[in-house]
């Protein structure tokens, strides 16, 4: 088969390989219908990750059609379109039990931290990804959500990752209603994020980047209020003195260790003195209230991050984050995409067959063309 | 700004509030309480184990492999050792992460090497140097 393949930071190409097998009585191999590129392959492209490894194939936002089953799967079939979830889980350990999902204990071996995940280095267990004409599944009767007759790939595709996380973004920022809200990064998960916290009842929702087509699109898509972090020497206290000097109830990371904005952070995020930059953290600590909410989807990774934990502390904050436990939220989220509240496949700016890979990489990465989402499309 | 201002600002949208009632979040309580498995599909309490595959790396407090895994790219070469000396080492330690991102780099200069190599092979110079060489290291036997 085909498949993207990585070659080194910023070096990604599309290589024949070896085609997935069956290799465990609750495997499947899918043949991928579509494969989106997220946020955080980028991190994985910039050579962020550890342990990625020259030759993997990254892509954990699929769809896909069954091709062959293991000999335990019983709830899917030959020719079975379905969408899968990014982290790969057993469905029954004490992690799976408790809704965990993306913290399963059954599917990394390499890290007690988080689930095996698609294409994700082998920190998340070395699994080979879905930006590829096939890939293989695991725990099948687990993760994959059958598509919906009436419903296109394209709709559901990112019911896999962004939705969801964007969602659990807006739900451990504990939103009850009335809530005022400000959503850091205007890419794809904060897009979903924005769209969550409107869900969830929130008064207020403004969103922050620095990319002027990626506000606009916010504005847009998303129906919130913008801020330029470029146009304003201290995002923070200007952020605060919209709230009458005290700030938003909720602030959300949706940015990760690739945040710009900040020397402090910047400068030892590329000398491997932390491990990417903080920034976004940082800003979501002293712009949200006393006692507010911050939460975190943002992707960071071991071992340390200069945090102002001492603020967070001093200011009675709630901290929460985590992967997105895809799969609780899959039928729910649905039900939103079915009934039109939420036009998830607005966002896909771009489709290019598999052998583009590199190029739609290369739009997303540097925020080419009013890139938002690149779909891929490798059996086309 | 007031909050009847701020709540006018966005009163028509659609979609504000769908959520508003906790039972109809999925991930709240934030852990289920429940002992059903994930999915009604998951047929087993323990889940199958794969067959083992020597080579394929593990972190060292795990005395077996999970369930499941991935035998893709086992570690090889001197990153591969690398590699293995940092699962050796617990991920609670700066070291373990270092040492990975360390085999990552020595990964690409080796994949650089490896390529300069095939490049060379292909040059009718590198063969021609590869066989003067060769005859050079003969005649010194
Ligand atoms: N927790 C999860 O399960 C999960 C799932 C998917 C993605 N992620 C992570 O979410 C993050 C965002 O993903 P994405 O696909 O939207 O990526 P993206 O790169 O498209 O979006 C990030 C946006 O943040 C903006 N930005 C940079 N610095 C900023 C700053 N200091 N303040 C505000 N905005 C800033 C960028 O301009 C960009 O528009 C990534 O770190 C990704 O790895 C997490
Ligand atoms: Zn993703
Ligand atoms: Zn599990």
């Amino acid at each position: 088969m085909r498949a993207l393949a990585y070659r080194g930071p910023n070096n990604v190409k599309v290589e024949k390989k070896r085609d997935p097998e069956l290799q465990h009585p609750n495997d499947v191999v899918l043949k991928v219908t579509r494969a989106a590129i997220c946020g955080s392959d980028l991190h994985l492209l910039h050579g962020l990750i550890p342990d990625t490894r020259i030759g993997c194939t990254f892509g954990h936002e699929f769809t896909g059609t069954v091709e062959e089953t293991g000999r335990s799967v019983t709830s899917l079939r030959e020719g079975d379109r379905v969408v899968v979830p990014f982290n790969i889980a057993c469905g029954s350990c004490f992690y799976c039990l408790r809704g965990l999902s993306a913290n399963c204990e059954n599917t990394n071996p390499n890290s007690d931290m988080s689930s095996g995940v698609y294409g994700y280095s082998h920190s998340t267990g070395g699994y080979e990804g879905g930006q590829a004409e096939y890939v293989r599944v695991p725990f099948a009767d687990v993760g994959p959500m059958k598509i919906p007759d009436d419903m296109e790939e394209e709709e559901v595709l990112f019911l896999s990752d962004i939705f969801p996380t964007g969602y659990q973004a807006a739900e451990m920022g504990e939103i009850k209603g009335g809530e005022t809200v400000v959503v850091f990064g205007c890419g794809p998960v904060g897009l979903f994020a924005m769209k969550s916290a409107w869900l969830l009842g929130a008064a207020r929702v403004i969103a922050v980047d620095h990319v002027e087509y990626r506000l606009e699109f916010a504005r847009r898509w998303a129906g919130v209020e913008t801020i330029n972090f470029k146009q304003h020497d201290n995002i923070a206290l200007f952020i605060k003195e919209m709230f009458n000097g005290r700030g938003p109830d909720v602030c959300i990371d949706c940015v990760g260790m690739e945040a710009e904005g900040s020397m402090m952070h910047s400068v030892p995020g590329k000398s491997n003195l932390e491990s990417g930059s903080a920034t976004a953290i940082a800003w979501c600590i002293d712009t949200v209230r006393k006692g507010g909410n911050v939460s975190i989807v943002g992707v960071y990774e071991p071992p340390w991050n200069l945090v102002p934990i001492g603020t967070a502390m001093n200011k009675g904050l709630t901290l929460r984050m985590n992967q997105c436990n895809v799969k609780r939220y899959m039928p729910h989220l649905l039900k939103h995409i079915r009934e039109g509240r939420v036009d998830a496949k607005g966002i896909i700016s771009h489709r290019f067959p598999l052998s583009d890979a590199p190029k739609a990489y290369d739009l997303f990465s540097a925020k080419k063309d009013n890139c938002v989402k690149c779909v891929l499309l490798p059996n086309a | 700004m007031d909050k009847t201002r701020q709540q006018a600002d966005h009163k028509d949208r659609p979609a504000r509030g769908a959520d508003l009632k906790m039972s109809d979040r999925p991930g709240v309580p934030m852990e289920r309480t429940t002992n059903d498995p994930l999915t009604p599909a998951t047929h087993w309490r323990e889940p199958e184990r794969m067959r083992n595959v020597p080579g394929v790396t593990r972190r060292m407090e795990l005395r077996q492999m999970t369930p499941v895994f991935s035998t893709a790219y086992p570690p090889k070469g001197i990153s591969g050792m690398i590699r293995r000396r940092a699962y050796n080492l617990p991920e609670t330690y700066a070291r373990h992460w270092a040492t990975l991102l360390l085999a990552d780099r020595v990964e690409l200069w080796e994949h650089r090497l490896a390529r300069l190599l095939k490049l060379l092979a292909v040059v009718p110079m590198g063969f021609a140097g590869a066989f003067l060489a060769a005859r050079l290291l003969r005649a010194r036997r």
